[in-house]
C-alpha cells in the first residue's frame, strides 16, 4: 500500500491508501486511524512513499506435549470462527490459519494437545460434495492417530457438513465436534472464543458421535452440545442459533470447562474407523408451497436426480397437482422422501386423504428427521442401496440418531 | 500550554444502527451475561489500552429491556445509519464551514471496558477542518465525528460489571479542535461556542450528561493527558489550571528523585510485623508487602493537585488490583501506630515505603503496577486518560489509547453523500449562533450578559415563550435558570410557570418554591400554590371579595347553578374592576359557585 497526500481545495490530508471497492472514491487511512472517501475527479493524489505493514511474525512455539491431555485435532474449514477483513470488498472473509487460532484461545492448550490442521478456506456456503469429501477423509486420518477432532465451520451450512459426517464416518471412536461462530473473531465479544473453547473441552469426552457445539443462550456461559442430526440454524445472527429439534442437548457445556450430560455415554466401537465414500451425487431438496408447478419437479426426474427430499407442508403434504409427476418419478426409479417444513414434530402421512394419496403413490413418511438431515443421508443411503424396498427400510430405520420414534415433550 | 477540546453531544434521534428509542428506561427486564477478549486489529498490534483493560478479565452484565433490539445485544448486524442523525452531522459541518467526506466510512473502535456490547464503538468522520472565531483567536475544529455513545455504567460487583444498555447506539456528534486553546478561560469560551452551534440544530437531547467534554492538555516537557467526560462548562478553565499544576509539580518531582539519587527497592512480605495491628484493613488482609523505597521521604506525600499527592498516583495505578494502599509519608495513620512505622523503617533500612495488602497474587500485581508508575516518574510524566473530579482535580482511569485501535465496520457498507444532499441542507440551515445573537439582543433589548446565558440556554425556547406569553426576558432567564439548579430542564414544565406567571396567577417570589417542589416530583402547581400561598395579594383580595358575593346569592347558585356566573359576573367586577384580570375574577367565580 501507498502513502499518499491527498489535496482537496485549500486542504490537505496525508494517509495510507486503502483499496476501495468503488474506484470512483480514493479511501485514505488517516494517521489517527480513520478512513475517509474522496471523490477521485475532486483531488489531487501524491505518492509519497510506501507503507510497510508491521507484520509481527507469530511466534512458533513449539506445543509442549502433555501425557496426561487428550490429543485433539482442530481442522479448519474457513467461515466467522477464523475471518479477516477484506479491504477490496469491505467483507469478512475466512483467512485465519489454525496457528493464527492459537493465538486468538491460549486457554485450549490447558485441555487438550492440539494439532490443527487447514483443510479448506471456504465460506461455509460454498460447501460441496467434494469438499466434504476432502473433510473427511482429513477426519478419519486424524481419528487413527488417536486424536478427537473439533471442526472450525462456518455456520450456514454447519448442520448439513454435521448430518452428513454422522452418516458416513463409520466407527467412530472419538468425538467429532463441530463449531463456528455467529460474531466474527475480530471483535472482543466474539462467541468464537467460548465455543472453540467449550468443543475442545468436549473433544475430550468419549462422545464418540459427530456434534455441533455453540452458545447455548445469548451469554457467555455455556455451550449447549447437539447431536449432528438433530440441529438446525434457527437463527440468522443470534449466537445461540443453533437448537436441537424434537430432542434434547446432549450436554452443556460451561465455560469453566464442567460439562453436564443429559444422556448416557455412547457403546464404544472395537472396528477401525473409516469413512464411507460412497455417494449418490443427485439427490434434491424441495420445499413445497403453494402454487407451485409440476413443471420443476419434472425438470428434477428429467435432470436424472435420483432422489427428492419433499420439505412438505403440515403433517407432509403436497397439493394435487403434482401427484401425477410424482407417479412419473417413481415409476422412472426416482426416490421421494417426506419431511416437514414445520421443521418441529414428525409426518403422519395417515391424517388426511393427501399423505394417504402420497404414500400410495410410494412416498416414504421420514418420521421426525429435519429435511436437511434427510437430505443428506439420502445422499448415504442411495449410495449403497437401489432397491426401492431396500431403500425405503434403510431411510425409515435409525442409523445415526436420526430417527426417535417417539417425539418426547420438552 | 496545548489544550484541545473534545465534544460529544447526543442527538435527538433514533439509535444510529437501530429503529430503538434513545430515552433512558428503568426497570430491566433481561441480564446478559458476557466477557470481552482482546483482538489483534486491522494492523496487528495490540491496543494498549484494550490490553490493559483485558487484564481486568471482568464479566460484563448488560441489562436490557422488553422493547431492547438484537442489533445493540451484538446480536443482530447493524442496521442502516440513522438519516436524521447523518444530515444532522452534515449541517454542523456546513455551519462550521468544515470539508465533507464524499463517501462515509463507519470504523469500529475497539474499547473493551465493557461499556460497548460489541467491544468496539463505531464511529466515523463526517468532516475535516473546520474553523470556529472566538476572542482569543481562531480555533481549528480538526474532525467531526457521527459515533455511538456507550452503554450506561449501572453497578459494579466483584468481579461483574453491570450495563444498562438503552444508552447504547445513540448518535452522538463527536467535535475536535486542534490543540491550540492557550488559555484556561479560552477553553471555556470555545466549548461554548460550539455547544452553541450544536444547539442550533435543534437535534440536540437536552437534559444533564447529555452534552460531554474532554480535555486534551499538555504542558512543555508534560506529556498528553485527556480528561474524559467534562460536564459543567464553568469547571472547564479549572481542570486546565489543575492539570496545568499537576504536570508542573511531576516535573519538579522528576528532578527532586534524580537530585537525590531515590531509588526503587526490593518487594518485603511483613504480613508477620503487622500480626497484632489495629488496622482493620490489614487485620483482614491475607498477605500484607511492602515495597521499599529509598530517599522517597515527603515526595510520596507531596501535594500535586487539590487534595492530590503523589501517592494518590500510585494507588490509583494499584487499583486494578486493590482499593487502596498505603505510604510512608501519610503514617501513622488509619490505626498503623507510629511503632510500626518505624519497625518497617528499621526492617528496610530506608526512609519510605508503600504498602500493600490482599491475597500474595494481587497485592503482588498491585505493587508491580506501583513500580510501573514510579519508574515513569523518573522519566517524567505518563501519557493518561484521566477521570475528572469534583474539586477540580483528576484521577488515572488508563494509559491513553495508541492508534492501532481502529478497523473498518465491515457490516455497513460506505454511504455516499451527493452533492444533492448538501445542496437541499444547505437550505435548512438554521441561523449561526452570533447572527442569532445579535438579533436577539436587538430585538429584545437585552445586555450582553443575559443574551449570553439566553444563547447558553436555549434561544428557541426563548423566543417561543416570548411570543406566546407576557413576560419579561429576566423572568425568562431566572426560572429557566433556577430549575436546572435543581437538575431539571423540562420544557413543558417551566412553560407552565411562564404561563401562571404571566396571567398573574403565581407571584415571582414563589418561582424558587414552585420549581423546588417540581424537581421532587409534584406537579401539580395548583396545589403548591395553595400550599405555600404563593398567590399574588389582588387575587386573594379578589377571592374575599368573590366569595362574600356567592355567600350572598346563594339562593341564584341554587337556582341556576353554573349559568349563575353570568349574573354574578357584573357584581363581581363591579367591585374588582382595574384590580384584578377579568379571566381570573371568571375563573374564582366558577370555583365558588361550584362549591356551593
Amino acid at each position: 500500500m501507498k502513502r499518499v497526500k491527498v489535496r482537496k481545495g485549500d486542504n490537505v490530508y496525508e494517509g495510507i491508501e486503502i483499496p476501495s471497492v468503488d474506484e470512483k472514491y480514493l479511501v485514505l487511512k488517516l494517521d489517527n486511524g480513520y478512513n475517509i472517501a474522496f471523490r477521485r475527479n475532486e483531488i489531487k493524489v501524491d505518492i509519497i512513499g510506501e507503507f510497510e505493514k508491521k507484520s509481527k511474525k507469530i511466534e512458533k512455539k513449539e506445543a509442549r506435549y502433555r501425557k496426561e491431555l487428550r490429543d485433539v485435532s482442530i481442522i479448519g474449514t474457513g467461515g466467522t470462527i477464523a475471518s479477516k477483513i477484506d479491504y477490496t470488498t469491505g467483507a469478512v472473509y475466512p483467512a485465519f490459519s489454525p496457528e493464527e487460532l492459537e493465538k486468538m484461545v491460549p486457554e485450549i492448550f490447558e485441555l487438550a494437545n492440539i494439532y490443527p490442521r487447514e483443510v479448506l478456506q471456504i465460506l461455509s456456503e460454498n460447501m460441496n460434495i467434494e469438499k466434504w469429501k476432502r473433510v473427511g477423509n482429513a477426519v478419519i486420518e486424524e481419528i487413527n492417530k488417536d486424536r478427537s477432532i473439533v471442526i472450525a465451520h462456518g455456520t450456514d451450512t454447519m448442520h448439513y457438513t454435521a448430518s452428513f459426517l454422522s452418516f458416513t464416518l463409520k466407527n467412530l471412536s472419538l468425538p467429532v465436534v463441530l463449531t463456528g461462530s455467529q460474531r466474527s473473531s475480530d471483535r472482543p465479544s466474539s462467541d468464537s472464543r467460548m465455543n472453540l473453547f467449550c468443543s475442545v473441552k468436549f473433544a475430550t469426552t468419549d462422545y464418540n458421535k459427530v456434534v455441533i457445539c455453540m452458545h447455548g443462550t445469548m451469554e457467555d456461559t455455556f455451550c449447549y452440545v447437539h447431536k449432528g442430526v438433530k440441529v438446525r440454524k434457527n437463527h440468522t445472527s443470534r449466537r445461540d442459533a443453533f437448537q436441537s429439534v424434537n430432542t434434547k442437548p446432549v450436554a452443556k457445556v460451561y465455560y469453566n470447562g464442567e460439562i453436564e450430560f443429559f444422556e448416557d455415554m455412547p457403546a464404544k466401537h472395537e472396528k477401525r474407523a473409516y469413512f464411507d465414500d460412497k455417494i449418490e451425487e443427485k439427490i434434491f431438496l424441495l420445499k413445497v408451497f403453494p402454487n407451485i408447478a409440476h413443471e420443476i419437479l419434472d425438470f428434477l426426474i428429467d435432470q436424472k436426480y435420483r432422489g427428492i427430499v419433499l420439505e412438505g407442508t403440515g403433517l407432509g403434504h403436497t397439493p394435487s397437482i403434482l401427484y401425477n409427476t410424482i407417479k412419473r418419478g417413481i415409476d422412472e426409479g426416482v426416490t421421494f422422501c417426506m419431511t416437514s417444513q414445520c421443521i418441529n414434530g414428525r409426518v403422519n402421512m395417515n391424517v388426511y386423504q393427501t399423505g394417504r394419496k402420497l404414500m400410495e403413490l410410494g412416498v416414504i413418511p421420514c418420521k421426525d428427521m429435519l429435511p436437511e438431515v434427510c437430505y443428506t443421508k439420502m445422499m448415504h443411503v442411495l449410495g449403497h442401496a437401489r432397491e426401492s424396498d431396500e431403500i425405503r427400510k434403510l431411510m425409515r430405520t435409525n442409523i445415526a440418531g436420526e430417527i426417535i420414534e417417539d417425539t418426547v415433550i420438552l | 500550554m496545548k489544550v484541545g477540546l473534545e465534544i460529544h453531544a447526543q442527538l435527538d434521534t433514533k439509535k444510529l444502527f437501530c429503529n430503538c428509542n434513545t430515552e433512558l428506561m428503568d426497570n430491566p427486564t433481561k441480564n446478559i451475561e458476557r466477557k470481552l477478549h482482546v483482538t489483534v486489529s486491522e494492523l496487528e498490534e495490540i491496543d494498549r489500552a484494550a490490553f490493559e483493560e483485558s487484564l481486568k478479565n471482568k464479566k460484563h452484565v448488560y441489562e436490557a429491556f422488553d422493547n431492547s433490539c438484537l442489533v445493540y445485544l451484538d446480536e443482530e448486524p447493524p442496521h442502516n445509519p440513522n438519516k436524521e442523525a447523518i444530515e444532522t452531522s452534515l449541517k454542523i459541518v456546513l455551519l462550521l464551514k468544515a470539508d465533507i467526506v464524499d463517501q462515509i466510512h463507519f470504523m469500529r473502535k475497539i474499547v473493551i471496558d465493557g461499556s460497548n456490547v460489541s467491544g468496539f464503538q463505531r464511529t466515523t468522520i463526517i468532516g475535516l477542518n473546520g474553523v470556529i472565531e472566538t476572542k482569543y483567536g481562531n480555533v481549528k475544529i480538526q474532525t467531526i465525528c457521527l459515533e455511538e455513545d456507550a452503554a450506561r455504567k449501572d453497578r459494579e460487583k466483584k468481579d461483574k460489571i453491570f450495563w444498562k444498555v438503552d444508552r447504547l447506539g445513540t448518535p452522538l456528534i463527536e467535535l475536535a479542535t486542534a490543540p491550540t486553546i492557550r488559555t484556561p478561560e479560552q477553553g471555556k469560551e470555545v466549548a461554548l461556542f460550539i455547544g452553541n452551534i450544536l444547539k442550533a440544530t435543534k437535534k440536540l437531547k437536552r437534559g444533564i450528561g447529555t452534552i460531554r467534554q474532554d480535555l486534551n492538555i499538555s504542558i512543555e516537557k508534560g506529556a498528553r493527558i485527556e480528561i474524559k467526560g467534562v460536564q459543567e462548562l464553568n469547571m472547564i478553565p479549572v481542570y486546565i489550571k489543575e492539570e496545568v499544576e499537576r504536570q508542573e509539580n511531576l516535573l519538579k518531582i522528576k528532578g527532586e528523585l534524580q537530585k537525590r539519587n531515590a531509588n526503587i527497592g526490593d518487594i518485603y512480605d511483613l504480613t508477620d510485623l503487622f500480626k497484632d495491628t489495629q488496622c482493620k484493613i490489614i487485620k483482614k488482609a491475607e498477605k500484607v508487602l511492602v515495597l521499599k523505597l529509598e530517599n522517597f521521604s515527603g515526595i510520596l506525600g507531596m501535594e500535586i493537585q487539590k487534595e492530590r499527592r503523589f501517592g494518590s498516583e500510585l494507588a490509583d495505578y494499584a487499583r486494578k488490583y486493590v482499593p487502596g494502599i498505603f505510604h510512608s509519608d501519610e503514617l501513622p495513620n488509619y490505626g498503623i501506630s507510629e511503632d510500626e512505622k518505624n519497625r518497617v523503617l528499621e526492617k528496610l533500612k530506608s526512609d519510605s515505603f508503600v504498602i500493600v495488602t490482599s491475597t500474595n497474587e494481587k497485592a503482588e500485581n498491585a505493587l508491580k503496577e506501583i513500580i510501573k508508575r514510579i519508574e515513569i516518574a523518573f522519566q517524567g510524566i505518563p501519557e493518561e486518560t484521566r477521570r475528572p473530579l469534583e474539586n477540580g482535580a483528576t484521577s488515572y482511569s488508563r494509559p491513553l489509547p495508541g492508534k492501532a485501535r481502529m478497523y473498518p465496520e465491515t457490516d455497513v457498507p460506505p454511504y455516499n453523500i451527493s452533492q444533492q444532499t448538501i445542496e437541499k441542507i444547505k437550505k435548512e440551515l438554521p441561523e449561526m449562533p452570533k447572527k442569532k445573537k445579535t438579533r436577539l439582543m436587538k430585538e429584545y433589548n437585552l445586555n450582553e450578559e443575559n443574551t449570553t446565558k439566553i444563547m447558553i440556554y436555549d434561544p428557541d425556547f426563548f423566543e417561543e415563550i416570548m411570543e406566546k406569553y407576557d413576560i419579561k426576558p429576566t423572568i425568562f432567564l431566572k426560572v429557566a435558570e433556577t430549575y436546572k439548579s435543581f437538575g431539571c430542564e423540562n420544557l413543558e414544565e417551566l412553560e407552565i410557570v411562564y404561563d401562571y406567571l404571566s396571567r398573574d396567577r403565581l407571584v415571582k417570589e414563589g418561582i424558587e418554591t414552585v420549581l423546588e417542589e417540581f424537581s421532587k416530583g409534584n406537579k401539580d402547581i395548583d396545589k403548591i400554590i395553595e400550599k405555600y400561598n404563593l398567590k399574588p395579594i389582588s387575587v386573594m383580595n379578589a377571592e374575599e371579595t368573590i366569595k362574600r358575593i356567592v355567600q350572598e346569592n346563594r339562593n341564584t347558585i341554587e337556582k341556576k347553578g353554573d349559568r349563575a356566573v353570568s349574573a354574578l359576573m357584573g357584581e363581581c367586577m363591579k367591585a374588582l374592576r382595574g384590580k384584578v384580570d377579568g379571566k381570573i375574577v371568571n375563573e374564582i367565580l366558577l370555583r365558588e359557585i361550584r362549591k356551593i
